[in-house]
């Protein structure tokens, strides 16, 4: 096991960070998306050597694994827990998009090219590790904007498409019922799938 | 013409409001519900009819984690670079050395290569890195590897070994020397006895494989070899899975058949059986035919559309001298609906 001794560095300054960030210190939330993505970066990179050896790693799995370390010593709070998973979230997510990006990038000189409205619906057409970069960004792209409408929404997308959330765990983090969950995410998708499809002109 | 989606605030908060009203109510309800909070407001009504609409429509978007969607990214994102299409030839695979790149594709990349052992030529196919990472994926390639294996076809392209080497998962494949169908028909459409001949034998091996439980589900010419001594072989069951494995072929977002042969109902993203490869035969014998493919279309969106609802051309007017029994073979084949398709591929052979 690489968990981390409680009372280690980051450790301390996560706790730190989450208890301001509740009181609504914006710089403490900032600070915390930075250091997250970075340890999930770093734990990614250790669980490489695993992948080799066969085992699975997901955006789950780590975002789980990262909570271990990092916040759960006994005496969190359930505030503190939420928080954690959403700060993950959101950084899971920056992290994603970057790699997607720098993918494309380098593929296409920066030329981002549009999937089509059936690839999307379908899962279908090509879907080699570009296109499927491309999709990631798209997603990203959309979700953006449902941010600017609605913040819940956005979050849950976060929490369940990029952390890898359960129906339950994200009622868990959001404070709120797996039926709220379910009726959010079919209002998220649909949003999200109306503004891809949109642009889908070939 | 569909509503732009809305950008103020509060506009969102009302179609949210509705939203929330309207889900789960059946289209009656949902239609007098609307007439009930949109009234006045048609553009209203017509912004909270296209969500629904997408609500309805979004299939399976969505339907996986982005880290399931896109699995290479998150080792991208730790700093791993992706080994980049290099050229292997020269280099070892378990005891196999790989003598020069023969194909490739989304799938993984297949090279000629020695058996070092038996001192015999073989095809050595490496997939791509991600698999390996993936243990489900892992266990069902070499599951699937084992099963092919098992059976002995002179249809099916035989399979002498699979396994893993340096973080790339392989399988070992006999060699065969000639072309594959594709090439074949790029050269004009096929004598009528032959054309059939190799739709025999393609089914042939698909009745084979049914028999086992094997749906191929990705044939299409590039896939069926044509050797110059022997039978044709069907090629790569890479993308097969074991019936009743569903989940996996929505779930891992790796691979799709290629839409020109692809059934309707794969496309609509339903479960699908051995009636997805009875229609594939059905439009890989068409276009030996023919010397065209069944259905076309500019784009993904309009070849799909044209799978799902046009008819395609009569065979006899394309061909004049297609046989009926041939024509209505195909007919049969290509049934949009496979309940009024061949059950399997031994019915069809049957016919042929």
């Amino acid at each position: 096991m690489d968990r981390q001794t409680p009372g280690s560095t980051v450790t301390v300054e996560i706790t730190g960070l989450l208890a301001a960030a509740r009181q609504g210190d914006d710089h403490a939330t900032q600070r915390l998306i930075t250091l997250v993505y970075d340890e999930l970066r770093a734990m990614a990179r250790r669980e490489l050597r695993h992948w080799r050896q066969g085992q699975t790693i997901t955006t789950t799995a780590l975002v789980h694994e990262a909570y271990l370390k990092l916040v759960d010593n006994g005496a969190t709070t359930w505030d503190d827990r939420s928080h954690f998973f959403s700060v993950a979230a959101l950084a899971m997510r920056h992290i994603l998009v970057d790699a997607a990006r720098r993918r494309v990038a380098k593929k296409r000189g920066g030329d981002e090219v549009r999937i089509t409205f059936d690839e999307l619906r379908l899962g279908g057409g090509k879907r080699d590790a570009e296109a499927r970069a491309v999709e990631v960004l798209s997603i990203d792209r959309a979700l953006t904007s449902l941010s600017a409408l609605d913040g819940r929404l956005s979050e849950l997308v976060e929490l369940r498409f990029f952390a890898g959330l359960t129906e339950e765990e994200t009622a868990e983090v959001m404070g709120t019922s797996e039926r709220t969950v379910r009726r959010d995410w079919r209002k998220a998708r649909s949003f999200l799938f109306q503004a891809l499809g949109g642009q889908a002109a070939p | 013409m569909t509503p732009g989606l809305p950008t103020d605030l509060g506009r969102w908060e009302r179609i949210s409001a509705i939203l929330d009203l309207v889900l789960d109510l059946s289209p009656e309800e949902r239609s007098v519900c609307l007439d009930e909070t949109c009234v006045g407001d048609a553009e209203l009504r017509a912004e909270v009819e296209a969500l629904l609409a997408a609500d309805a429509d979004a299939g399976a978007f969505l339907g996986v984690t982005a880290s399931e969607l896109a699995p290479e990214l998150l080792a991208e994102a730790a700093g791993e670079e992706e080994s980049e299409t290099t050229d292997l030839a020269g280099h070892h695979v378990g005891r196999y050395r790989l003598l020069r790149e023969i194909g490739g594709g989304g799938m993984g990349t297949v090279y000629e290569a020695e058996d070092t052992q038996l001192g015999r030529r073989v095809a050595v196919k490496l997939l791509p890195p991600e698999y390996s990472r993936d243990r489900r994926a892992k266990e069902r390639f070499l599951r699937e590897a084992r099963t092919a294996a098992a059976v002995d076809h002179p249809n099916l392209c035989t399979v002498h070994d699979a396994g893993e080497s340096e973080g790339r998962l392989y399988i070992v494949l006999a060699f065969y020397e000639g072309e594959t169908l594709r090439d074949r028909i790029r050269r004009g459409p096929l004598p009528l006895a032959e054309a059939r001949e190799v739709a025999i034998q393609v089914a042939r091996g698909l009745a084979r494989a049914h028999e086992t439980g094997i749906v191929h589900r990705d044939i299409k010419p590039a896939n069926v070899m044509l050797p110059r001594r022997g039978e044709a072989k069907i090629l790569d069951f890479g993308i097969a899975r074991l019936e009743g494995d569903e989940v996996s072929l929505t779930r891992t977002g790796a691979s799709w058949g290629t839409p020109a042969y692809m059934s309707p109902e794969h496309a609509r993203g339903e479960p699908v059986d051995g009636r997805t490869d009875v229609w594939s035969l059905g439009v890989m014998l068409y276009e030996m035919v023919a010397g065209r493919r069944p259905f076309g279309g500019e784009t993904v969106e309009a070849l799909v559309s044209s799978i799902l609802t046009q008819k395609p051309e009569p065979l006899e007017r394309l061909r004049p001298d297609v046989p009926p029994e041939l024509a209505r073979v195909v007919d049969k084949a290509l049934a949009k609906d496979p309940a009024e398709r061949y059950a399997n591929a031994a019915e069809l052979l049957a016919d042929l």
